[in-house]
């Protein structure tokens, strides 16, 4: 009995893994096809615009990837405390030969602003930088957003950037989403949920408890994949994985103990999954495909929660 | 073997052949490049007297490609960008920067290729 | 219990040994460089002027799709090319038959690729009302794509087409008509789109006003802002307006915008500061609080001359 129940939930398991591995590779696939087809006409979709909202942004390379993005009606707002990041803060002063700018509350938002930095030259103009005291992930948001200057707002952290081509894909999926115009856009095949300004707004701004308070109804879930992350940080193998491998070692030794068949059978399961999560690893990122990338789409595709609520 | 250069810089190796293709007829040896970091290194090796480049991101994210490829002070390389933007500001986005000459796309291939051949015989002739 | 332990062991082995191979199997490299070889001859065959004496033929199906591709990455990027030439080129590998097959085999993205393939090919009559039936579809893309082909192989009856359709074309779509239109495929004019009452039609119209920049069609836009009844129509004739540059204290548009409901007169707000109106325009359509909110974004585009902007 146990013998049979124990194959029924691998078999379960597999079958979750491999549908979510296979919509993943799909949905990938399917935007390298479209990528051709969209490349020519997508510079300023009805006037549709994305404005990128980054928080502890400590790397130039980080911003220089942010803004290889073409799509016109787009900019980058990188939200700096100049206390704590005052050597970042310079560079990108800089490199950029921004300004200082005229900033006043407008009062959507509880947000402090010290000072809003603008390009001189037209070729940054999609950079602006904001001085705000860091507080957390949350207050730069809400920071970046007061300045925000189009509809759309797409909220990141450090070590996290966009896939080529994303903006574009996501201004398409944003105009073509049903009902139009929408509260927010989540991707069901990378991080990122795009949301648009008159909604965070609504709800007082950006805050731990702001999923909760949009509306399921108002979100639109799409495969446009968004975000990358570049480094996924610690906290992900500290938690997840350690609890994951303790849990399936224990398993696997007590099932040993059971019916080796029992512990064979789970220990192939694992690896058939692993197998998986490297396939749509290296699918998604062909070119850079570290051991992490395929631990990070390992924990996505047998994510035993699928309907939780988006997060941003 | 021509003695004048053309160094193509594309992301996508598609369009790099395509402008490689148009350009065949023209009096140079024809070098593609599929990376900003390949493109470089190429004007660095050898001194390159047209590059075209069919992208925009190099001239907008800050990694000062002009001044990698060209030295202060000179107007070489000629610098051609071929892109889908037709908005006014980046076209002056991109000639502030010291880009020579922008085109969109849909090209003329007649009219692409004269334009090198005609810059080409110009160097040749300063 | 041992037979169903070896089948699932040995389904297990076998998925295992099949993403192995997936990752491992190097189709990509062969397909690209043939692309690349049919780019070259295609591109030396269209400026021969003239068709060469060689033949350009492909052999079998993965040589087939790779020509039907570079057709397609020349004559998008191009205008001006010899039909004829290409004409003879898909005759001789029956390049409509194959692609016709392809699409009726295929789904969702790949449907659309195929069929945006077929629009860069010049098509048999045939061929044309297979297609048709694609422009019912579900999926956008593939509705998109059928309309394109249908459009480039009668651009004398694409207004009455864009008439006919059922449904509201998207900013996406919209893009993709102007694509046509930049490569010479459709001799569309603005101004029977912008006098005609049908949706579609005049929202293509207020897109060529945009995308050509043609400032003489200000009356007519001014005409649409006082007339058109649909929001989204006078609201699109007004955004065209400001991306022109154009002045915006005509008294129709102050009555429109009064209209417009508060999110949608904050939408305009800064989307006319960003074009960089002056707040003189503002005010002159706004009530004071948004003609307020209007000059702190105004501001923020400007500097602070009396700042010390250097941060040491």
């Amino acid at each position: 009995m146990i013998f049979y129940s124990a194959i029924a939930l691998l078999l379960a398991l597999s079958c979750v893994a491999l549908c979510r591995a296979w919509r993943r590779v799909r949905a990938f696939k399917d935007f390298a096809l479209l990528e051709d087809d969209r490349r020519g006409c997508c510079h300023s979709l009805g006037f549709i615009g994305c404005s990128v909202v980054c928080s502890d942004i400590t790397e130039i390379k980080q911003i220089e990837k942010l803004l290889q993005q073409e799509y016109e009606r787009y900019e980058v707002i990188i939200v700096l405390d100049s206390l704590l990041q005052s050597n970042t803060l310079h560079e990108i002063i800089t490199r950029y030969r921004m300004v200082s700018v005229n900033c006043a509350p407008t009062l959507e938002l509880p947000a402090t602003i010290r000072h809003l930095y603008r390009s001189r030259q037209r070729s940054y103009r999609r950079l602006i930088v904001v001085d705000a005291p860091r507080r957390s992930k949350w207050d730069d948001w809400n920071a970046g957003v007061v300045v925000a200057s189009y509809d759309y707002i797409l909220p990141i952290s450090s070590n996290m950037t966009l896939y080529d081509q994303a903006i574009e894909h996501l201004a398409v999926a944003l105009c073509t989403a049903s009902p139009y115009p929408i509260d927010a856009l989540h991707s069901s095949t990378s991080t990122g949920i795009v949301i648009a300004r008159r909604a965070v707004v609504a709800c007082g701004g950006f805050s731990p408890n702001f999923a909760r308070q949009i509306a399921r109804k108002a979100v639109v879930t799409s495969r446009t994949p968004i975000i990358y992350h570049t480094r996924h940080t610690e906290k992900i193998f500290s938690s997840h994985t350690a609890i994951i491998t303790i849990l399936v070692t224990f398993i696997i030794v007590t099932s040993a103990i059971q019916d080796l068949r029992i512990a064979i059978s789970i220990a192939l399961t694992a690896v058939m999954i692993f197998m998986a999560a490297r396939w749509v690893a290296l699918a998604t990122r062909p070119e850079k495909c570290s051991i992490r990338d395929i631990l990070y789409q390992l924990r996505e595709i047998v994510n035993i929660f699928p309907f939780r609520k988006f997060q941003v | 073997m021509s003695s004048r250069k053309i160094v193509i810089y594309a992301p996508r190796r598609s369009e790099a052949s395509l402008v490689a293709a148009i350009l065949c007829g023209v009096a140079a040896r024809i070098v593609c490049c599929s990376t900003a970091e390949q493109a470089i290194a190429s004007c660095c090796q050898e001194q390159a007297d047209l590059v075209i480049v069919v992208a925009i991101a190099p001239f907008i994210d800050g990694r000062e490609f002009i001044s990698q490829i060209r030295r202060k002070g000179e107007q070489r390389p000629v610098i051609y960008v071929i892109a889908w933007h037709q908005s006014e500001q980046i076209v002056l986005s991109l000639l502030e920067c010291g880009v020579d000459q922008y085109l969109t796309f849909p090209i003329c291939m007649n009219r692409l290729r004269m334009k090198a051949q005609a810059q080409l015989n110009d160097l040749a002739q300063r | 219990m041992n037979i169903l332990f070896f089948i699932y062991v040995t389904l297990m082995l076998t998925l295992t040994l099949c993403f192995v191979a997936i990752v491992h199997i190097k189709q990509r490299p062969h397909t690209e460089s043939q692309h690349e070889q049919y780019i070259r001859q295609i591109t030396v065959w269209l400026a021969e002027e003239g068709c060469a004496e060689f033949e350009i033929r492909a052999r079998n199906a993965s040589e087939r799709m790779a020509l039907a591709e570079a057709i397609h990455t020349v004559v998008s990027h191009t205008y001006g090319n010899d039909i004829s030439c290409l004409k003879q080129i898909v005759e001789n590998n029956s390049l409509d038959r194959f692609l016709l097959r392809r699409t009726r085999l295929s789904r969702g993205a790949q449907r659309a690729h195929m069929l945006t393939l077929m629009s860069t090919i010049p098509l048999h009559r045939i061929s044309l009302g297979s297609i048709m039936r694609y422009q019912h579809s579900a999926n956008a893309d593939v509705r998109i794509s059928a309309l394109i082909i249908l459009l480039a192989a009668n651009p004398t009856l694409a207004i009455r087409a864009i008439e006919g359709l059922g449904y509201d074309l998207s900013p996406f779509d919209i893009a993709r008509i102007m694509a046509l239109l930049r490569r010479g495929v459709l001799p569309i004019a603005y101004e029977p789109l912008l006098g005609s009452d049908n949706r579609n039609l005049r929202i293509l119209g207020l897109a060529i006003v945009r995308a050509f920049g043609i400032e003489i069609a200000e009356r007519r836009l001014h005409h649409i802002i006082s007339t058109d009844q649909r929001p989204t129509i006078a609201r699109e004739a007004i955004y065209t307006l400001a991306s022109l540059g154009r002045p915006l204290h005509h008294a129709g548009i102050r009555q429109r915008v009064d209209t417009m409901s508060q999110m949608d007169r904050h939408l305009l707000c800064r989307h006319l500061s960003a074009e960089g109106y002056s707040i003189g325009v503002v005010k002159a359509i706004f009530s004071e609080p948004e003609s307020r909110y209007a000059e702190i974004l105004i501001n923020s585009y400007k500097r602070t001359l009396t700042r010390n902007t250097i941060v040491r």
